[in-house]
């Protein structure tokens, strides 16, 4: 004969045993979900698009007459400034990479980012932190456009008076047209100040951010209808 | 004086013109058949440089700049060859013409071409009309290619690229480049005659132009200043 309390400690062993296994099932189900979970490579949810049509203005140069036509196109660009001014310029001179351009240039990426920095943080004697200089800038402050192109473009890029001079021109005058909060525009290449952009061109200058469009007037044609 | 400054050279070898060419090489070429068409037309050449430099050397563009102030130049020629495009295109300043410095007093370095702009001008007007009397296609335009921002003379920045069309011809061709220097000397010539004309004249106020197509570069925090004119 089994002693009562021998009965009870074995019927509250086997509920405790039971009890135990049911709570380690259960958390080793959740510790799989959480793991698979961990490891889905998909997206919780797809970004949402920030993307919208534009009309902008590129100021395309030609070789065959030294001149800067302001054309109209239609790209789908990002609000974020910086962004929005890149993509812009990539279209610019995307347009160059086109067998029918009248500015050949090589077909690859060409701008790598634009970093927009207020200028009265450039003048200003005193050092101010990257927060102070974001806080300081509002719709009227005036913006140096710092345009850091990629090592590969510049490389690649004719040698010649009239081939960078026209190809700086359009950068800076497409800028200009594209926010008129640029003041100034200067120019890196792979993060780094470089000398020229082929040779005759400085990249080591701060350039006025200005309207481009020029038409070249014949000789004889008095100097000043040369301009515009 | 015609002052002529052949760019490049030494450790800038400037454009690759072709497979055996570099520009270095080609503007002391386009300077060497500039001099005799010059001389014959009565002016005196001085030249930046008349030979190679040596190897690993460079002539800085302030240095040739230096050297075009000093001699006082009538006419100061930046020589250029190019692969890409077609013709001469003669580019001048994109400052603002504004009037010369009193004689004595330095011009700011990196706008000393602003008191000389406007004739700067009509001597690159001269080249073209002469160039394109010669046959050859001509570009008028402006440039941001340094040294032209500092120097105190009527300068053109000339560069010769390849002839395209009926009769192709590259920038180191002899005919191309016989052709060329009788358009330059043809129109010196005429914008000497022009200045001296001028010279005759009371001084009249010129009009300021409109502001540059092109932008200006702004102060270059290293560039010297204080070069006399
Ligand atoms: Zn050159």
């Amino acid at each position: 004969m089994i002693p009562r309390y021998q009965r009870i400690v074995f019927w509250l062993l086997l509920v405790c045993i039971t009890g135990m296994s049911l709570f380690l099932v259960r958390g080793c189900s959740e510790a799989r979900k959480k793991l698979t979970a961990l490891a889905d490579a998909t997206p919780i949810a797809a970004p949402a698009s920030t993307t919208r049509p534009e009309e902008v203005t590129l100021e395309l140069a030609s070789d065959v007459d030294d001149s800067i036509t302001p054309t109209q196109r239609t790209l789908a660009l990002p609000q974020d400034q910086p962004l929005r001014l890149r993509n812009i310029l990539q279209a610019l001179l995307a347009e160059y990479a086109l067998p029918t351009s009248a500015h050949v240039l090589p077909a690859e990426p060409a701008v790598i980012d634009v970093f927009l920095i207020p200028l009265s943080a450039m003048d200003n004697d005193q050092p101010q932190s990257p927060l102070q200089a974001a806080s300081a800038v509002s719709d009227t402050t005036p913006l140096l456009a710092v345009v850091n192109l990629r090592s590969s473009f510049v490389l690649h890029h004719p040698s010649g008076v009239q081939s960078e001079d026209l190809t700086l021109q359009s950068i800076v005058g497409t800028l200009h047209a594209a926010s008129p909060q640029i003041a100034r525009v200067r120019f890196l290449v792979d993060g780094q100040p470089h000398d020229t952009l082929a040779g005759h061109i400085s990249l080591t200058r701060t350039y006025p951010a200005v309207d481009t469009a020029y038409a070249p007037a014949l000789p004889n044609a008095s100097p000043q209808d040369a301009a515009r | 004086m015609v002052f002529l400054d052949p760019a490049h050279g030494g450790a800038d070898p400037g454009a690759r013109i072709s497979d055996q060419l570099d520009e270095k090489t080609a503007t002391l070429a386009l300077a060497a058949a500039l001099r005799p068409a010059l001389a014959q037309a009565g002016f005196t050449v001085l030249s930046s440089r008349d030979a190679e430099l040596p190897v690993n050397t460079t002539l800085p563009l302030d240095q040739r700049a230096g050297l075009a102030n000093h001699a006082q130049a009538a006419a100061c020629l930046v020589l250029h060859v190019t692969a890409a495009g077609s013709g001469v295109h003669l580019a001048t300043s994109t400052l603002d013409a504004a009037a010369p410095t009193t004689p004595g007093l330095p011009a700011p370095w990196d706008t000393a071409q602003a008191g000389y702009v406007e004739r700067s001008r009509a001597l690159a007007n001269e080249l073209g009309e002469a160039l394109l009397q010669g046959q050859l296609p001509v570009l008028l335009g402006r440039t941001l290619v340094p040294p032209l921002d500092n120097l105190t003379c009527p300068a053109v920045l000339l560069e010769v690229a390849p002839l395209r069309g009926a009769d192709p011809r590259q920038p180191d061709d002899a005919t191309y480049q016989l052709q060329l220097a009788r358009a330059v000397a043809a129109g010196l010539r005429r914008f000497h005659q022009a200045q001296s004309g001028d010279d005759h004249q009371p001084a009249k106020p010129r009009p300021h132009p409109a502001a540059p197509a092109r932008p200006e570069p702004q102060g270059d925090a290293t560039a010297p200043r204080g070069a006399t004119p």
